[in-house]
């Protein structure tokens, strides 16, 4: 779908009151509108229109100083594209020119989706009215935010310096980038002396490793690039998905550098930064494209028709694919980690010499399922055993090798066909697996589809990714208020 | 020993079905056995139980993941931990008592850190396609868990019961 944004004028009423009667319980007349649109001077009203359809439309009042955001909806249909957080944006853009400099709004408690929207945009919830809808009694959320702040983290069009730090697992990461092009500095935590810095561990934080590492890794990333918290335009951080305790670490941080120097905060989404790898390594890469995101806790298929839109077109129901490769690694007591070991091992072996499952090869959908090929493997040496038969490991290794990576291929050329794309990422640790980079690379090139593959210290955890992505969502006007948290199954398609 | 056999996964995941009626917030469930012996399958029979809606898929790499349900489901994995000090980073006690029900892939990795009152099932793959799940319980809660599970599953397709143990018992 695509969408432009144009003032509302009376003519669009019909159509706007149609939606506002779909989907609030208690919605505004006619007349209301009517009267609205009419007033000018202190009223902005826009709809977006996909050709001459209205698909959503909202509107702001200014009084003095402060904009209030009067209405904003989007038609069921039309969700999760971009279209409530553009229109957002455009109608901030003119409560500042009407010389707004903070704005407030009312919301639904149980809209949390709207104020998740809001907080991207640096409102946060400041309070509730009791009991404010008269339909259900509910509470509204009163948020606020000032759009000074905004304003004034706008530096030179596409220079802007940001830190962006990265916690969501096992990693802590910290970058450094400018303009979302010049990469100044990449610190991933593990790779760091503590010990040097430190001089020893400290002991109240000694368990807490994120607490530990983020700090060090931040000053270090600050020192690599050459500047100081002063120089800085924002600051973005993964805030979801991932493990909560490791996820909370990295959000209070940012969220701590936020309130104390009054920078921005960028919020991205973990994923998403996997699939910004492909566009840090190239910058020639861009949407609309299909991308593969294979590591130790995903495997999934996403097509992302524009910036900012992102549509998850199929997932593991079970184990994910760096994780079959660690765990059939260890059964055959390979070591850790057994990803590379068996793809090396692999290489030795006939990969047609044990025909394991592909499972969901034919489903017709984009889900993966591999606990099965797991327990086939696990099953294949537990029989062999038994039967006092010797494993033939690089056979082994690559049978299995192929049944993951076949079918990995198969859907990767059918979801890039059926979207139509020509752009093909690939993302996540297990990118790095020669296999299926070769197949995919020969599959998608017999359709004419170009594969995109970051260098390998780009596809596994790093706080880079989370930069390129943070300088996306900064030029679009995307922040999260102070009142952020951590949100551990945040989904990638809710973002607008 | 009490427990079942099941022939299949589509059994075993009927188990964790029938397991989800009988808990309440601050139950745990510790699962054991080997890689492929079908712990994350009866977990998903389990949160289906408990109406958690979206798929239920392997924790290994996340440790945790939370499901909604009639309660919340606090899905652990501590495959991937090496010390039981690790499970303070992950709030494992706090969320053991907190207000929903959890179960532990890998439960039994550090035998020092187990949960004070619990229902535990190790599974052993018997063949490819049938598995063995002994119970076994610590305290009063555990122990009530594993007598009424037992007596919920008679009669499911692919399920064998051994109810050895019918009078109870820490140890079932
Ligand atoms: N009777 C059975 N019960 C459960 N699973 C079975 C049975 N028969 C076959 N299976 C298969 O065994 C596999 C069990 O995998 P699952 O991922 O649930 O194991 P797990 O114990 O969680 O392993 P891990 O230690 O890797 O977490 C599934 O692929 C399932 O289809
Ligand atoms: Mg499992």
């Amino acid at each position: 779908m695509s969408f432009e944004l144009r003032p509302m004028t009376r003519g669009d009423i019909d159509a706007v009151h149609e939606i506002e009667h779909a989907i609030f319980p208690t919605p505004w007349s006619r007349q209301t509108f009517a009267a609205e649109v009419s007033i000018g001077e202190t009223r902005a009203w826009l709809v977006a229109v996909d050709g001459d359809e209205v698909v959503g439309y909202g509107g702001i009042m200014v009084i003095g100083d402060e904009a209030h955001i009067m209405n904003l909806a989007v038609r069921e249909d039309a969700r999760s594209k971009g279209v409530g957080a553009t229109m957002l944006e455009s109608l901030l853009a003119s409560a500042v020119e009407m010389g707004a400099s903070r704005a407030t709004l009312e919301v639904r408690e149980s809209n949390s989706s709207a104020q998740e929207l809001y907080r991207r945009f640096g409102l946060s919830s400041v309070g509730v009215r009791p009991g404010y809808y008269s339909d259900t009694r509910e509470d509204a959320v009163i948020m606020w935010g000032d759009l000074l702040a905004r304003d004034a983290a706008s530096p030179e069009a596409g220079q802007e310096l940001i830190l962006a730090i990265e916690s969501s697992c096992d990693e802590t990461a910290a970058a450094v980038m400018r303009g979302g092009t010049e990469l100044l500095s990449s610190v991933i935590a593990s790779q760091v002396d503590f010990h040097a810095r430190f001089g020893g561990v400290v002991p109240e934080i000694a368990s807490r490793k994120h607490t530990e590492a983020i700090v060090a890794a931040v000053d270090e990333a600050l020192e690599q690039a050459g500047v100081g918290f002063g120089d800085l335009d924002a600051i973005a951080v993964t805030y979801g998905p991932g493990l909560v305790g490791a996820l909370v670490v990295g959000v209070a941080y940012a969220k701590g550098v936020a309130l104390g120097t009054g920078l921005p905060l960028v919020g991205v989404n973990h994923l998403e930064g996997h699939i910004f790898a492909n566009m840090l390594a190239d910058p020639t890469v861009e949407p609309p494209l299909v991308a593969l995101l294979v590591s130790g806790g995903h495997t999934s298929l996403v097509h992302m028709p524009e910036w900012g839109v992102y549509h998850t077109l199929g997932e593991t129901l079970d184990d994910a694919a760096g994780e079959a490769f660690d765990k059939v690694a260890k059964a055959l007591g390979l070591g850790y980690p057994g990803g590379p070991i068996l793809s090396r091992l692999a290489s030795e072996g006939n990969e047609n010499a044990i025909d394991f499952p592909r499972a969901m090869m034919r489903s017709g959908n984009y889900a993966f399922s591999l606990s099965g090929l797991k327990t086939s493997v696990i099953n294949h040496i537990r029989n062999a055993e038994q039967a006092g038969r010797e494993v033939d490991v690089p056979d082994l290794a690559a049978s299995f090798q192929a049944a993951v990576v076949d079918v990995q291929v198969s859907k990767a050329v059918r979801a890039a066909q059926e979207c139509g794309v020509e752009t093909f990422c690939l993302a996540g640790g297990v990118a790095a697996n020669p296999s299926l980079r070769e197949k995919l690379h020969e599959a998608l090139a017999d359709h004419g589809i170009r594969l995109s593959v970051p260098p390998l210290i780009l596809c596994t955890d790093n706080a880079a990714m989370i930069a390129q992505a943070a300088h996306f969502r900064f030029m679009r006007g995307g922040f999260l208020g102070l009142d952020a948290e951590a949100i551990p199954n945040l989904r990638l398609d809710s973002e607008a | 020993m009490s427990g079942f056999e099941t022939t299949g996964a589509d059994a075993t995941v009927a188990l964790g079905r029938a397991l989800a009626p009988l808990v309440r917030a601050g139950d745990g469930l510790v699962l054991s056995g080997d890689l492929g012996a079908g712990k994350t399958q009866l977990t998903k029979g389990f949160a289906a139980g408990l109406e958690v809606p979206e798929v239920v898929t392997s924790p290994t790499f996340n440790i945790l993941l939370v499901h909604q349900g009639r309660l919340p489901l606090y899905h652990f994995d501590l495959y991937r931990l090496e010390h039981s000090d690790q499970l303070e980073d992950v709030d494992y006690w706090g969320t053991l008592e907190a207000d929903g029900v959890s179960v532990v892939e890998w439960g039994d990795r550090f035998p020092e850190a187990m949960p004070l009152d619990y229902l535990a099932a190790h599974m052993t793959i018997t063949a490819d396609e049938t598995r063995e799940i002994v119970l076994s319980s610590q305290g009063t809660r555990g122990a009530e868990l594993a007598r009424t599970w037992l007596g919920a599953c008679t009669g499911l397709a692919d399920v064998v019961v051994r109810n050895s143990d019918s009078h109870g018992g820490d140890t079932a």
